[in-house]
């Protein structure tokens, strides 16, 4: 993948770079979100430990990639430098091309020192090519990847234990496999006006 | 809880869906079906060569079997195709969260080459064959079996991270005289979930539970609640709730 290609896709995926306090008004999913008659807001990455690599897996159309927008909104209105935060969908790419574009992002736009980036790379499973390989091989040798937050989607178990052999030992964490379904029987219930205990979730 | 389970069998957990339910309209319904299609055809049968009317089929046999041990052979005579592209398929509805196999459980683990039952994983998507004019909808009955399996899959998940992908700790049971349960798992101990979607009537269901020797069962029924000597019945819409307690 040339420069000049990875650098024009990482620009229109992370309006936050240029319009940290506006760019939530404009982003698709949140403005999808925010006019659905549907409050659900699910919470399939919270606890993310740093320097974290989390695997998170579901469906399609079940809100993975507006929890990874959610997910964003609140580290940026938090502390999170917005020029730390890396998003980018890798649907249809190939496993090299997952390689130019960590390097080109850590050498060329994101700031910050190694382990306080957060990546959030989405599609991964749509990747064609040994994905698990490159990522271990990142993992394993890139001075920040290795040491940053990684986020990677995907809506395939596809190579789930392949994944789960390689990345052994390069997740920094526990829960790092994480599966975002549809809503279940109480969350639905509850958003269509039954009263219900609360639960523990 | 009845009612609520009732309603959650006919809209399913898809946001999109539940947004619909709450505020219907004609634009809404239509973007929904088209949505699951595209849930269904975009992940597991793009670029597979089948056409939509063959899709629909195996769609519509698959939906068709729900709660029956599914047969690859006798889905492909019926779809009039190969048996391994009926496979493919079926393990590409797998990878993509559309659809899951139970296997038939022999020491707790899944038996080789033994007939698997096949479940999706939300209403929304066991009714997308007939959304499009190809066969009937699903029953209740095999609807709720579907979602307390669902259930007790996304609680293995919790507990066993790749429960949900790998298919082999949520099993059923077969007899030797072929009485079945419908749910086991090692997780599970010597409990067991068996789907009887009635009002009353679930005894027969306790008396396969003891004779399968397991210390105890679960009967998920519509709205029935009673102690047994072998277990609980309880409303399935409770069993989910508990689950997710």
């Amino acid at each position: 993948m040339r420069a000049d290609e990875v650098d024009a896709e990482l620009v229109e995926a992370n309006p936050w770079w240029r319009d940290p306090g506006g760019w939530e008004q404009h982003d698709v999913q949140l403005r999808a979100a925010r006019s659905s008659p549907l409050s659900y807001e699910p919470r399939p990455l919270d606890n993310l430990s740093p320097g974290g690599l989390y695997i998170l897996r579901g469906p399609r159309r079940v809100g993975k990639s507006t929890a990874l927008k959610q997910l964003i909104a609140e580290r940026i209105r938090g502390t999170h430098p917005s020029r730390q935060i890396l998003h980018v969908s890798v649907e249809g790419r190939s496993d090299q091309d997952v390689a130019d574009i960590v390097r080109r992002s850590a050498s060329h736009w994101l700031k910050g020192q190694p382990g306080q980036r957060l990546w959030l790379i989405d599609e991964i499973t749509a990747v064609q090519g040994a994905w698990p390989a490159i990522i271990k091989r990142l993992r394993d040798s890139h001075p920040s990847f290795s040491a940053d937050t990684v986020i990677l989607t995907g809506s395939s178990s596809e190579r789930f234990d392949e994944a789960r052999k390689l990345l052994a030992g390069r997740r920094n964490t526990t829960r790092s496999d994480r599966v975002l379904f549809q809503m279940g029987f109480a969350e639905t219930a509850r958003a269509l006006g039954a009263e219900l205990p609360g639960c523990r979730h | 809880l009845i009612e609520s389970w009732d309603h959650y069998l006919k809209v399913g957990g898809y946001p999109q869906a539940v947004a619909a339910e709450i505020d219907p309209s004609d634009e809404m319904d239509r973007a929904l079906v088209e949505a699951l299609w595209d849930v269904v055809h975009g992940e597991a049968f793009a670029g597979s060569g089948l056409t939509h009317t063959q899709t629909q089929a195996i769609l519509r046999a698959l939906t068709s079997s729900l709660t029956s041990l599914m047969s690859v052979h006798a889905m492909a005579q019926a779809v009039n195709l190969a048996n391994a592209t009926v496979g493919q398929r079926l393990d590409a509805l797998r990878r993509s969260f559309v659809a899951f196999p139970v296997h038939r459980e022999q020491g707790l683990a899944p038996k080789p080459r033994s007939q698997a039952k096949w479940y999706f994983t939300d209403p929304g998507l066991s009714r997308i064959a007939f959304h499009f004019g190809a066969g009937a909808p699903p029953d209740p009955t095999a609807l709720s079996e579907q979602q307390i399996g669902v259930a007790l899959l996304r609680a293995l998940e919790q507990r066993s991270p790749g429960a949900a992908m790998r298919h082999d700790r949520l099993l059923y049971y077969r007899s030797t005289t072929r009485a079945e349960i419908d749910f086991v798992s090692a997780d599970f101990t010597m409990t067991c979930f068996e789907s009887k979607f009635v009002d009353r009537g679930w005894g027969r269901a306790f008396q396969t539970i003891e004779a399968s020797g397991r210390s105890a069962g679960v009967v998920a029924t519509r709205s029935g609640l009673r102690r047994h000597d072998g277990g609980w019945a309880l409303p399935a819409g409770l069993i989910a709730f508990l689950l997710k307690s």
